[in-house]
């Protein structure tokens, strides 16, 4: 035994590929072991980011302003020529003066969730009933009769505003005085636009539309029954108002009135330049803008939630950015290996999948070599009936195509890995049987056996005592062989989508890949796990022809 | 010898039958009802009923089994309950499709194969050697079904040189299915599958080809060849070549009767219309008839191919069997 | 090594109870609950290969759950597999499937009886076993209610009733997204539930350049091609291009007499057909009343399952006159014009009245003649199939194209590639959200998106614990986030669900059903108020009764 060893330690250090493939193997074990150390991520979390951001559009030309701010902007207004206010997250106000934007303190960390400016000020409001007012370069948070949620502000040149919130929630200002107002709904409303101290609308969940006259609501008949979330209006007579699976509400003239759209997906904010142009933001990324009386998509390159916007013609600033699914980045520091669509880490779920080749790989060649070889010493030794029954069964397992059979395997006992450990278990050993069967024959009729049956030792103890010992080379070189098939078959069965769920594999990893259609662009998703298949099986094909040179001597005497 | 093939030809039968009723009752009893995916189509239990059993499913099951023994025996396999047709046209359509994809490529590669293993034996120790060997595990370490979208990736979309799936360009005019294949689009569409394929088949040949020539090397004959001053490329490709095709040919054999179930992930990263989809599909949904019927004939050629080598070699060698090993893969 | 998450989870779990464990040996201790465990729940769900979303879906909603006590575990499986256990077995403690939106499903009668209290046996359509006496009265009420506005109030007040029992929770609405190419064709028809491979765009596309022939790829292939035979969608669609029907449903699913030149409704048992003059077969015979009455009584004679839906309640079909036939119905039934007369083709009665067993065609015997405005041309299983307008058809005028190629691909991606390399035209179903963006980016394609009236749910099997508890259910369903789904899963294209009759079933939709908002603070709170308890693991406990 120990000169087996010692034989077997000789041929791989004396053939460079092999040993190659020893470093190899054993670097691959290491990373299996220590694999949820090696992650740096969590393989089945969902990276998001969250930030603020500018998108600028002038002209046919987009550029993007990351991390203007840590957190979302929800609301962003003009106040000024070149001068932008934009409110978002945790109290956070960034204002953009002589060509950068620049952050300002606000006596805050609620949500403010909308801001408005008119006449050189600005006001702005949010979660828990916060208003403040900016004046001068300075904030100051004002005391109003209710602590609700506020969505939605509008501030006129003269000093009048209104604010709208949760449950039908409506805040006015007017002589400096804030009051609420009752209104004949109690949904939420999540946007307001006044355009004089006695002309606005506010509109909110389920279609929601009130109609403001100076002193109070009226609910207006809606033609949807959509949420909707916001609402501007250019003068008296012409408006918009937008909401979620793409609604766009035109008022014209005393008339709402349903618009076909360009985009289904939720829409937040709108900008008039005119009564006829407009432009409208959304989520993922989504833009459109009205030209000629239709609607037409404006693709920003972006999928990022878009939040607020203002133009003024030539310039628009859209604002934005909840956390949103870093989906499909390529290779980065953060991201060794890039994500996938879902925002996964490829790296790690590449290092996840090492533990499951080399598991499969194992166990799988592990019960073949087993069956094989008892198979091939039983057939081998005791011939005649034995030997024809195991032979016939072998035919049949060569006959069994092995991705069919595996889902036949999965219908009747659903995905798993013993499914995959099985249907290659059960496969292939007949090549292993096979081999060693020859070997035994030829072994059999050896004087050493002779002897020994002479002796009167049993059949049993013959087989294992006597002959399996010089078939022991052919089986561990069998097991190598085994072990190459079972990662490659390892991976195309989860390649097939047979692979348990909730457990990466290389090949799951090249799955998913293809069912996004991701694919065809992001090449990062598809080299790495096939390269590492590739990489394990070929080394343990370098093992197994050092291997070789013990089990068949012959191949090793010129 | 007539003995012994009509021997092995019965031994044949029996094997055949035996997986015909491993696979008739494994089906049978362990897949789901193939009529409960019409639930979704809005099918009342009643109506359910009408299907199960125009399908001869409400039977029992050895009633069923008998049923079925005696029409196979008949050259009858039943109707495929997905495509409410016979299951003979469908696979045999199939069948085709898979052996025009995998038979050049397998010729190739068991032509391409042992040329190379030729050279590499007559430049035994080189570089070229070694590089050789190297590169042909290489090939078949690599999934196909990885090299097959790589390929697609950067000759197909990035430069568009070839056609990304499926085996043909439409609408084509085609009288039968010779008018279909011998066109130039045809080849234009076998060619990406066609050397993934070769890629993965030609390391095989190659390697058995190297050992073997070795091996013959070392004999007299050749040794007497040399002696009289043959040309060493005589030698080696007349001679030695010669002696050593045995065991490549035999493993030829063996990889096409595996190439007749075709190789599912191939045929599904390149949209190829072939047996081994079919089959695959074919158990997804529990069409019992067409997985049964495409099984079979899969054994009966496999079954057929090995015998045929059994024939050739007398019987089996380990150096070949042992090397055939990822030939299933 | 079979789950790391689980394993750690698992991991994580003991350390907790182990230090716990010590906390409350030193005294304190929260307060022991007195009732039994809820049991573990087992979400079943599709393979990821089958439907990623839904996958992905059933992943999410463990994880809340998972917060809230619960002990859930998710089962992705074969989808045969899974409707046998859904269906046949009622063996599951919450599936997740969907039902597709199919045009006669416009009408509420069937997704309202996905939760009648009579469809709960074994096969039967509600798996779930729903039962509410209130709901099951209104259910039969509707059906017999023939105002529509009247029919209108009781199915909203039904929608009601069903969303705040929560018997099952609609997970979404998944919108159709489809791409065709816009430098070849202009002017597609989108329909709700169909989006552009509908009955319509052949008629209105325009060739911009001299490709007459309309190029659809597909990865779904007809089961058959015998109208009488045939149990798929795939292959209706493909057939009711070159057959005509009495009726067909314009893209705003409203009927307009088509083979038929008038429709009368006698009364409300009996309907005349006047049907159009001087139609042809294909095969130049002409189309009489005769072939009208023959096609009707050939399939209701050979009654087979796939149609039986379509008919109602046909007593008989009489020949008025040499251009009238008259429907006697055994009662009065409110969709026989939008289904029965839109679905049932016309055969022509000279090639189908010597065959005896449709039924048992081979694909070569099967007659491909019809008259409608396309005629057949090629079917090649699995690869291609063909028509070509049927010049002598009174819309032919029409149609601006001179025919349609259909390519079949293996899968979506083949589809997709197809009408990325312009092989295809436009793709007959929908792109997966990771092609999208990809086609979005594209010049020569345009992406249409229309709202589905089919959804997605996550049933409960009442039957067993712990879901036979209302208040169980509804903190439930708090616990689902939507939301992240659609925003995430399906990158926005789609719409949180809270009815089984879809928002964009604009007349039947009741907007004003209870929502479940995302709040697992909310699910906890109705869990303690309705009982449940939680140990010190934080795992919950049922009320004792």
């Amino acid at each position: 035994m120990r000169e087996l060893f010692l034989l077997l330690w000789r041929s791989i250090t004396e053939d460079r590929l092999a040993t190659f493939g020893v470093i190899v193997v054993v670097l691959l074990v290491t990373v299996a072991l220590f694999a949820p150390l090696l992650a740096t991520h969590d393989p089945y979390a969902m990276t998001e980011r969250v930030e603020g951001t500018a998108l600028w559009v002038r002209g046919e030309r987009v550029s993007i302003e990351e991390g203007i701010a840590a957190d979302t902007l929800y609301s962003v207004s003009a106040d000024g020529p070149e001068n932008y206010i934009a409110a978002g997250a945790g109290g956070a106000v960034v204002r953009y003066e002589e060509g950068s934007w620049s952050d300002i303190e606000t006596p805050t960390t609620e949500t403010l969730r909308a801001i408005s400016a008119a006449g050189g000020r600005s006001i702005t409001v949010g979660h828990n009933g916060t208003v403040l007012w900016y004046t001068d370069g300075e904030f100051e948070q004002v005391d109003v009769p209710s602590s609700a949620d506020l969505f939605g502000v509008s501030l006129t040149d003269d000093g009048t505003a209104l604010a709208v919130g949760e449950d039908g929630t409506v805040l006015h200002l007017d002589d400096g005085r804030w009051t609420v107002i009752e209104v004949p709904v109690a949904r939420d409303l999540t946007a307001v636009a006044l355009i004089a101290p006695d002309y606005g609308y506010a509109v909110g969940a389920r279609g929601t539309l009130l109609r403001f006259n100076g002193a109070d609501f009226e609910e207006v008949a809606s033609p949807t029954f959509r949420d909707l979330l916001n609402v501007t209006f250019y003068d008296r007579s012409a408006g918009y108002a937008v909401g979620e699976r793409g609604t766009v509400l035109r008022y014209r003239d005393g008339e709402w009135s349903e618009e076909q759209g360009a985009l289904t997906r939720t829409l937040r904010s709108i900008a008039m330049v005119s009564a006829e142009e407009v432009q409208v933001v959304g989520t993922h990324g989504d833009m459109m803008r009205r030209v000629d009386g239709t609607w037409q998509q404006v693709a920003t390159g972006y999928s990022r939630h878009f939040r607020g916007i203002t133009s003024d013609g030539e310039t628009t600033v859209v604002v934005g950015t909840d956390p949103y699914i870093n989906s499909l980045a390529r290779p980065s520091a953060d991201h060794f290996f890039g994500t996938t669509h879902n925002g996964r880490d490829i790296y790690s779920q590449v290092i996840h999948g090492s533990r499951t080749a080399l598991l499969v790989g194992f166990v799988a060649a592990v019960m073949v070599t087993v069956i094989g070889t008892n198979v091939g010493l039983f057939s081998g030794y005791l011939r005649g009936r034995t030997d024809n029954v195991l032979m016939r069964i072998v035919d049949i397992m060569y006959a069994l195509p092995l991705e069919p059979f595996a889902m036949v395997l999965v219908l009747l006992w659903r995905p798993g890995i013993h499914i995959i450990i099985l249907a290659v278990g059960l496969l292939t050993w007949r090549t292993t049987a096979r081999i060693i069967r020859s070997q035994v024959l030829s072994l059999a009729d050896r004087p050493f056996v002779k002897a020994a049956r002479i002796a009167g030792a049993s059949p049993l103890r013959i087989i294992y005592k006597h002959i399996a010992p010089n078939v022991l080379p052919l089986a561990f070189l069998q097991l190598a062989v085994a072990m190459a098939f079972a990662i490659t078959a390892e991976a195309t069965l989860s390649f097939l989508g047979l692979g348990p769920p909730r457990l990466y594999s290389w090949g799951t990893i090249l799955h998913q890949a293809r069912l996004s259609g991701a694919w065809r662009t992001a090449w990062w998703w598809v080299v790495p796990p096939g390269l590492l298949i590739m990489l394990s099986v070929v080394s343990v094909f370098f093992i197994s022809r050092a291997l070789e040179v013990i089990a068949n001597p012959r191949l090793s005497r010129r | 010898m007539a003995r012994y093939i009509v021997g092995k030809l019965l031994q044949m039968l029996f094997t055949l039958w035996v997986i015909l009723t491993v696979l008739f009752f494994l089906f049978r009893l362990g897949l789901p009802d193939p009529t409960v995916a019409l639930v979704t189509d809005g099918l009342s239990p009643e109506d359910r009923a009408i299907v199960t059993e125009r399908f001869g499913l409400d039977r029992s099951l050895p009633m069923q089994y008998v049923m079925y023994l005696g029409n196979v025996l008949t050259g009858e396999f039943g109707r495929s309950f997905h495509y409410n047709a016979p299951v003979t046209a469908i696979v045999g359509e199939r069948v085709a499709n898979t052996l025009i994809l995998m038979l050049p490529a397998i010729l190739i590669s068991y032509t391409v194969g042992p040329l190379l293993g030729v050279l590499l034996a007559w430049k035994r120790g080189s570089k070229l050697e070694a590089g050789g060997i190297t590169t042909g595990l290489v090939f078949r370490s690599a999934p196909m079904f990885w090299v097959g979208m790589l390929l697609i990736m950067f000759f197909g979309i990035q430069l568009g040189w070839f056609p990304t799936s499926g085996m043909r360009t439409f609408p084509y005019e085609a009288a039968n299915f010779f008018d279909k294949i011998f066109t130039l689009d045809f080849l234009h569409h076998l060619i990406l599958p066609t050397i993934v394929i070769s890629l993965y088949y030609t390391g095989l040949p190659m390697l058995i080809m190297r050992n073997t020539m070795l091996e013959v090397m070392g004999e007299d004959f050749i040794e007497f060849a040399e002696a009289r001053g043959l040309s060493k490329a005589r030698i080696m490709y007349r001679h030695a070549a010669r002696n050593a095709l045995l065991p490549v040919v035999t493993q030829a054999a063996i990889t096409a009767g595996l190439a007749v179930g075709g190789q599912v992930v191939v045929e599904v990263v390149f949209s190829w219309p072939g047996l081994g989809l079919e089959m695959f599909n074919a158990v997804r949904t529990s069409d019992y008839p067409l997985a049964q019927a495409a099984f079979m004939l899969m054994a009966t050629i496999i079954l057929l191919l090995n015998f045929a080598a059994d024939i050739v070699y007398g019987k089996l060698d380990p150096r070949v069997s042992y090397s055939s090993q990822g030939a299933g893969v | 090594m079979t789950n790391t998450t689980s394993t750690m989870r698992t991991a994580v779990t003991v350390a907790l109870m182990l230090t716990l464990a010590a906390a409350l040996g030193f005294g304190a201790g929260a307060p022991e609950p007195e009732g039994d465990p809820v049991p573990e729940i087992t979400i079943y769900t599709t393979t990821e290969s089958y439907d990623p979303i839904r996958y992905e879906a059933a992943f999410m909603i463990q994880d809340a759950w998972e917060e809230l006590g619960f002990q859930v575990n998710v089962e992705p499986m074969e989808f045969s597999t899974l409707l046998q256990y859904f269906y046949d077995e009622q063996d599951f403690d919450a599936t997740i499937l969907g039902w597709s939106g199919r045009v006669d499903r416009l009408d509420p009668q069937h997704f309202l009886g996905t939760l009648h209290g009579e469809q709960t046996d074994l096969g039967a359509n509600n798996p779930g076993g729903y039962q509410n006496p209130e709901y099951d009265e209104l259910f039969v009420r509707q059906e017999r209610e023939f105002d529509p506005d009247t029919r209108r109030e009781i199915v909203l007040e039904m929608q009601e009733i069903a969303a705040s029992d929560a018997p099952l929770d609609v997970l979404f609405y998944r919108d159709e997204v489809v791409g065709y190419n816009n430098e070849r064709f202009e002017n597609f028809v989108a329909m709700a539930g169909e989006a552009i491979y509908n009955e319509w765009t052949p008629y209105e596309v325009t060739p911009l350049g001299d490709d007459t022939m309309l190029t659809i790829g597909t990865s779904q292939e007809p089961d058959t091609i015998n109208p009488l035979d045939s149990t798929s969608v795939w292959g209706w669609k493909f057939m009711r291009m070159y057959y005509d029907k009495l009726v067909r449903l314009t893209p705003d699913i409203e009927p307009e007499p088509w083979a038929a030149e008038d429709i009368i409704e006698v009364d409300d048992r009996t309907v005349d057909v006047v049907i159009r003059d001087g139609m042809t077969f294909h095969d130049g015979e002409p189309v009489t009343v005769d072939d009208v009455k023959f096609s009707f009584d050939y399939f209701i004679e050979n009654d087979f399952a796939y149609f039986r839906p379509f008919f109602g309640p046909i007593e008989n079909v009489e020949v008025m006159d040499s251009s009238t036939v008259r429907f006697n119905l055994t009662e009065p039934y409110s969709p026989f014009i939008t289904v029965t007369l839109s679905q049932i083709v016309i055969l022509p009665e000279h090639i189908w009245a010597d065959i005896d067993n449709p039924a048992d065609l081979t694909p070569d015997e099967i007659p491909t003649v019809g008259s409608g405005p396309f005629k057949f041309d090629t079917y090649d299983r699995g690869e291609y199939k063909a028509l070509s307008v049927f010049e002598d058809h009174f819309s032919a005028g029409d149609i601006a194209i001179d025919g349609i190629d259909y390519i079949t691909y293996a899968d979506s991606e083949g589809v997709f590639t197809g009408l990325l390399t312009g092989e295809v035209d436009m793709t007959a179903w929908r792109m997966e959200p990771g092609q999208i963006p990809i086609a979005e980016a594209e010049e020569h394609i345009s992406v249409v998106t229309v709202g589905d009236f089919g959804y997605y749910h996550l049933t409960y099997n009442l039957r067993r614990e712990p879901f036979a508890d209302r208040a169980l259910r509804r903190a439930l369903a708090h616990a689902i986030d939507r939301n992240t789904i659609i925003d995430v899963l399906l990158e926005g294209r789609g719409e949180p669900g809270y009815s089984v009759i879809a928002p964009i079933n604009t007349f039947w939709h009741n907007p004003d059903v209870e929502r479940f908002e995302y709040d697992l603070e909310t699910a906890r709170e109705l869990l303690e108020q309705a009982g449940y308890t939680w140990d010190a693991q934080g795992r919950i406990y049922a009320p004792q009764d």
